[in-house]
């Protein structure tokens, strides 16, 4: 060993070299490691995996298929083996084992069956696949469509944002569900005409969040400073726009979440759902609803479901929203 | 599950106090439900109400413009027409004292009692020839002018038709409390319909005073039943109150019937639970509950469901296909499982309960029952000829429904079955909004359609009228040449031989169903209530009126 | 701005006029008929048509139904939800109605959510800010049938029961319009709590980052100061953004708060009148949301200029 060693480069370590009062990291890695740290997020973000792994994975955990219906097994309440013996989910029904008293020894349904008698458990997940399809197409749509609108109508001004608003304005003073329900009586109600008549008025309220938000920014310093310093209108909007306003367009994009699942599921309130057998989890709802006071437990399952799928996406939400908001760079 | 419920009470509770607060003004009348269930009297002035809850807006009080069971209901309680029900569903004398009917069977005479309108004139017989001309007038549009043809009175075909003038229909006053009826042919259930409300009177001086004013609110109705409306709040519920002026007030003995909307079943049954409600139509979901209840009743209704098979359908034109169809669906299990409210399950298209024959017996108990069997191995020989016959192995037919009531789960249940015991065959479902639904069907742009059919009068030939060629309800499009004479003829050549058109009718049902098996029955409908078991005299009928509140009790 | 209101005003009676036409225009696309019923045979049907003038010429019929709506507000009759009652008039007894709950669920739920909002933001990454967020996404991830059907059997059935006295009436009654308004109340401002509480929330916790807040916590004005005398007004523009649409969808009726508690509205009216083809009316309460949307934006965008001063609405296309 020679006698450089005796003492330290200490100015060759990359943390010393970097400002410490600013971290260069780059955007998306800054945004990550905000992300890891806000526990309600990475909660919500493990919940939606786990619902989602359930969604696929879930109906081949049993023989059941979501819709073969087994006629004596009708309105089963929930019987789990092992966990039956604690007393609960054990096949009762005002103090009466039902499974026993049809006879039905050995036979479990872990979430109970419907009217029909169908499995509930393989019929929930599958409503799941069917409800996250919807959700995550919503979600899409209002990103694309209702941020691209919005933020053009905001921006450009003047009589493009005039016109854009006259548009706006006509197409949602009609109610969603005039238009909705004569699109889906028109086309056939199914899986792609529901999808179809929610792109058509889903991306209405994104729109008008984003522009408010472009209309409050653009008036103020930093959008000036950029364009002083000639900034492309592009780049205005991709990189000084965008990320200021992304915390309200995640938050709305989540709300958007809930809506679609419902007005898929208000569709089939009036006759015009997916087409049967097959069920969204806003369709369960429907159905078990009708029986709420008499088998509660038909529409406990998609309704648990569908709250924690809502929980950790609003969870999941607020954290990417302080993960990209540059205005919460202060730890 | 049980925390997640106490939570979101704990956090409803803390909402509602906030909201409670907020408004405190009324309350000068506590109002208390008995524990112990006493009915209180809602109003000083009645002393006992009747409250029904409803799940549809009351569509019309006009007789001649209403088409459904509520309507009827109420516009039977407001108005008597020339006979009545009793319980048992006989006719009884109403505005008619008594008639006499010429040799010929087509001349009717009707001597008609002292009665009044609510306004103070007196009933005669020019208010039916008014009410008679109104159905049939093209300017009053009536969706059940049909009726007067049915029930063959002279020229009432030309006359809707616009083709000759109202008078020229064959009713006629003699004098004021004589009404003489004309027939083109003997039609045997022709004194039935007298008690249906598109033939009751009408007070032809108030109903063009009031013009179109006419029916739309209390001030704008008359009565000479037993009852008469005192408010009408539309979309929320409307009081009929006891008709003083009605000739047989004195039989009358509660005070007034309150309807309420509820469209919520589940609501309408917690508002019977807190004895807030007297009589309630339970939704097949909720009779688990109920079963044990004393209140609890089940109607027979005569509404018979059947699966339209479109005759015209490259599947189904095969008549094997049609027969697997008819014998793979458990109906049994439709009406235990799925239905639950008193259905029967239906082997045939004229149901049990309709009509009476010349023998005394119902048309079901001597004719066949059998039409349709629930057989898996029947179905599938039938099937597997229908396959080779067709040159198919797999195929895909399209079920097409309407979600009313029950009806999505048993569309879903025959879908299941097909799929289960016809090999190669799938089955897609296909919702559409009621009226689309009917209007897609009679387009004949179906395979299969689930529908039903509700009797207008108490003969067969109500359903069998159905399937003949060219009608607009024959919604398979079943054509028979022999089906058609014979239908035809039990109206027509045999109408006066009593014995041979009720041979004639059971040998068409039979080439309906067995035959030619142009449809697929399902199930004869039965509704379940709640009715307060201290209520009584509460008539229902599966024909025309479906309740009949005259002679109603409550108890103390 | 009188100007400017002038100008919006008479914008906003153009769009009316284009939302009649398009309404007219889609119905016409709407599969089936008024009249369908298993009994109505072809030749009565075309009666029918012919007696409500249905038979003819499309630019006919619009020609008579624009002028009578324009000059009269007809919107002609009921073809079978009240056969052969005035629209104009169903619509008159019902919209009252629905535009009292509306507001009442609108003021409800603005202050729940406001103060939910509040505590959540000055209490960030708390358990207080997950919970008003649990909260407030159960408001919207329970259906809101479920939840006041729920309502309605704890509060109205399951007390009554215990206690024997009717605190909160199950069902909505003419005769105790306020009392029997509580639940619905609740049940429909649930959704403005969630939507009010979330906005609320991600918009204070921005401003309270921002700098002139953290110059009045500098000066030591306390919290409470700062949330209503700063903050709330630079949060609202967002939240009057999605306040404004859930007014004219609240105030027009909600379906299933209407079918749980048995209120007479708009909402369950609409929807009826959809699945029995009854035109009339579905034009007639479309157009009054349309109303009532198209006023509510003029509405929110003088709000902004009011809130939010630098957003200058006189200015109109300059920009």
């Amino acid at each position: 060993m020679s006698q450089v060693d005796k003492f330290e480069r200490i100015l060759s370590t990359e943390d010393f070299q970097k400002d410490v009062v600013y971290e260069g990291v780059s955007f998306w890695k800054d945004v990550y490691l905000r992300f890891i740290e806000n526990r309600g997020a990475v909660i919500g973000m493990i919940l939606i995996a786990i619902i989602t792994f359930m969604a696929f994975f879930g109906p081949m955990m049993n023989e059941h298929s979501y819709k073969s219906k087994v006629d004596n097994h009708i309105n089963l309440p929930p019987r789990i083996p092992v966990i039956e013996k604690l007393g609960i989910f054990d096949g009762e029904r005002s103090g009466k084992n039902v499974y026993v008293e049809k006879g039905l020894d050995d036979v479990y349904y872990w979430f109970g069956t419907d009217n029909l008698g169908r499995d509930l458990w393989t019929r929930t997940w599958v409503g799941t696949r069917v409800s996250i399809y919807i959700a995550m197409l919503a979600v899409v749509i209002d990103m694309f469509i209702g941020m691209g609108y919005g933020l053009i109508s905001g921006y450009v001004g003047g009589n493009v944002d005039n016109v854009m608003q006259r548009f706006i304005e006509i197409l949602s003073g009609i109610p969603n569900l005039v238009i909705v329900t004569l699109f889906v009586i028109v086309l056939n109600p199914g899986i792609l005409s529901i999808s179809l008549a929610l792109v058509i008025t889903g991306w209405i309220g994104m729109s008008r969040v984003v522009r408010s938000q472009v209309l409050k920014l653009k008036e103020l310093d930093f959008i000036l400073a950029s364009k002083t310093m000639g900034a492309s209108t592009g780049m205005l909007l991709m990189q000084d726009l965008l990320p200021n306003i992304f915390g309200q367009v995640i938050i709305m994009s989540m709300f958007s979440v809930p809506n679609a699942i419902f007005y898929e599921s208000f569709l089939a309130f009036i006759g015009l759902g997916l087409q049967p057998p097959l069920a969204s989890l806003g369709v369960l709802i429907n159905d078990g609803y009708k029986s709420i006071l008499v088998y509660p437990h038909i529409i406990l399952p998609p309704v648990i479901v569908l709250a924690l799928l809502m929980l950790s996406f609003n969870l999941l939400a607020d954290g990417l929203r302080d993960s990209f908001d540059p205005k919460m760079k202060q730890h | 599950m049980k925390k997640l419920i106490s939570l979101l009470l704990i956090l409803v509770l803390a909402v509602g106090m906030f909201s409670g607060c907020a408004k405190k003004e009324d309350d000068t009348t506590m109002e208390t439900t008995n524990a112990n269930g006493a009915t209180e009297a809602t109003t000083p002035t009645a002393d006992k109400t009747l409250r029904i809850a409803v799940d549809v807006d009351l569509p019309s009080v006009d007789q001649n413009i209403a088409t459904d069971g509520l309507s009827f209901e109420v516009i039977a309680a407001m108005i008597e027409g020339l006979y009545s029900m009793d319980e048992a569903g006989s006719l009884i004398p109403a505005i008619a004292k008594d008639y006499t009917v010429s040799d010929d069977g087509l001349t009717y005479t009707f001597n008609l009692r002292d009665a009044q309108w609510t306004n103070g004139t007196p009933v005669t017989a020019n208010d039916f020839v008014y009410s008679w001309r109104r159905l049939v007038d093209p300017t009053t549009a009536s969706e059940y002018s049909f009726i007067a043809e049915v029930a063959g009175i002279v020229n009432a075909a030309a006359v809707t038709a616009g083709e000759k003038p109202l008078t020229d229909l064959g009713v006629v006053a003699k004098d004021d409390k004589t009404l003489v009826v004309t027939l083109d042919r003997t039609v045997p259930y022709f004194l039935s319909l007298t008690a249906f409300a598109p033939f009751f009177p009408l007070n032809e001086a108030f109903v063009t005073e009031k013009g179109t004013d006419y029916a739309q609110s209390p001030e704008g109705l008359i009565a000479n039943g037993p009852y008469k409306m005192a408010e009408w709040n539309k979309g929320y519920g409307f009081k009929l109150v006891k008709n003083e002026t009605y000739y047989d007030a004195a039989a009358v003995e509660i005070g007034a019937i309150d309807y309420r909307v509820i469209k919520d079943p589940q609501t309408s049954a917690l508002q019977f639970d807190s004895n807030e409600l007297d009589v309630v139509k339970l939704t097949a979901e909720l009779v688990d509950n109920y079963k044990d209840n004393s209140a609890y009743t089940q109607i027979d209704a005569s509404y018979v469901w059947y699966a339209s098979l479109n005759n015209d359908d490259p599947i189904f034109s095969n008549l094997n296909a049609r027969k697997a169809f008819q014998h793979a669906i458990n109906k049994e299990n439709i009406v235990a499982n799925i239905l639950n409210d008193g259905s029967s399950v239906a082997n045939f298209i004229v149901p049990t309960g309709l009509a009476t024959g010349p023998d005394g017996k119902d048309f079901r108990e001597t004719s066949k029952n059998d039409y349709g069997l629930f057989d898996v191995a029947a179905a599938q020989k039938y099937w597997d000829t229908a396959k080779t016959e067709l040159g198919i192995t797999e195929t895909n037919i399209e079920i097409l429904f309407d979600d009313s009531e029950t009806v999505k789960k048993m569309a879903e249940f025959i879908q299941a079955e097909l799929e289960a015991n016809l090999p190669g065959l799938t089955v897609s479902l296909k919702a559409q909004p009621k009226k689309n639904r009917l209007e897609i069907m009679r387009e004949g742009d179906f395979q299969v359609g689930l529908t039903r059919w509700g009797p207008d009068y108490a003969d067969p030939l109500t359903y069998l009228e159905l399937f003949l060629i060219g009608g607009s309800s024959n919604t398979p499009n079943f054509t028979n040449e022999k089906y058609d004479e014979l239908v035809k003829a039990s109206s027509t050549t045999l109408a006066a031989d009593a014995a041979g058109r009720w041979e004639a009718m059971k040998e068409a049902e039979d080439i309906l169903l067995d035959q030619f098996a142009g449809i697929a029955p399902l199930y004869q409908a039965g509704y379940s209530y709640l009715i307060n078991p201290k209520v009584t005299g509460i008539e229902p009928h599966a024909i025309g009126t479906p309740f009949i509140y005259k002679n109603v009790k409550i108890a103390d | 701005m009188i100007k400017y209101i002038g100008r919006r005003l008479a914008i906003a009676i153009v769009t009316l006029l284009t939302i009649l036409t398009l309404l007219f225009v889609l119905l016409e696309f709407m599969p089936g008929s008024p009249f369908n019923d298993e009994k109505l045979s072809d030749s009565q049907k075309e009666i029918l048509y012919e007696k409500y003038g249905l038979d003819q010429p499309l630019p006919v019929r619009y020609k008579t139904f624009m002028i009578n709506v324009i000059t009269k507000g007809d919107f002609g009759v009921s073809y079978a939800i009240e056969k052969n009652a005035e629209v104009s008039k169903i619509i008159d007894k019902r919209l009252p109605l629905s535009i009292r709950f509306g507001l009442q669920a609108l003021i409800l739920g603005s202050v729940v959510g406001v103060i939910l909002a509040s505590i959540a933001a000055l209490n960030r990454n708390t358990i207080w800010d997950t919970m008003t967020t649990a909260f407030s996404v159960l408001g919207i991830s329970i259906p809101s049938y479920v939840f006041a059907l729920g309502l309605s059997y704890f509060l109205g059935y399951k007390l009554t029961k215990a206690t024997g006295v009717s605190y909160f009436p199950m069902t909505f009654d003419l005769y105790k319009p306020f009392k029997s308004s509580i639940l619905p109340t609740i049940a429909l401002s649930m959704f403005v709590i969630a939507t009010v509480a979330r906005f609320m929330r991600t918009e204070l916790v921005e401003v309270l980052g921002s700098d002139y807040v953290l110059l009045a916590e500098a000066k030591g004005l306390n919290s409470k100061k700062i949330i209503f005398r700063h903050a709330m007004r630079n949060a609202l523009i967002p939240v009057v953004t999605v306040l404004g649409p859930l007014t004219v969808s609240l105030m027009t009726g909600s379906l299933v708060i209407e079918r749980v508690f048995g209120i007479p509205g708009i909402g369950d009216l609409l929807v009826t009148a959809i699945s029995v083809n009854d035109f009339n009316i579905i034009i007639a309460v479309s157009f009054y949301y349309s109303i009532f949307y198209i006023l509510m934006q003029l509405f929110i965008d003088i709000l902004y200029g009011i809130i939010d001063p630098r957003i200058r609405v006189s200015k109109g296309g300059q920009s």
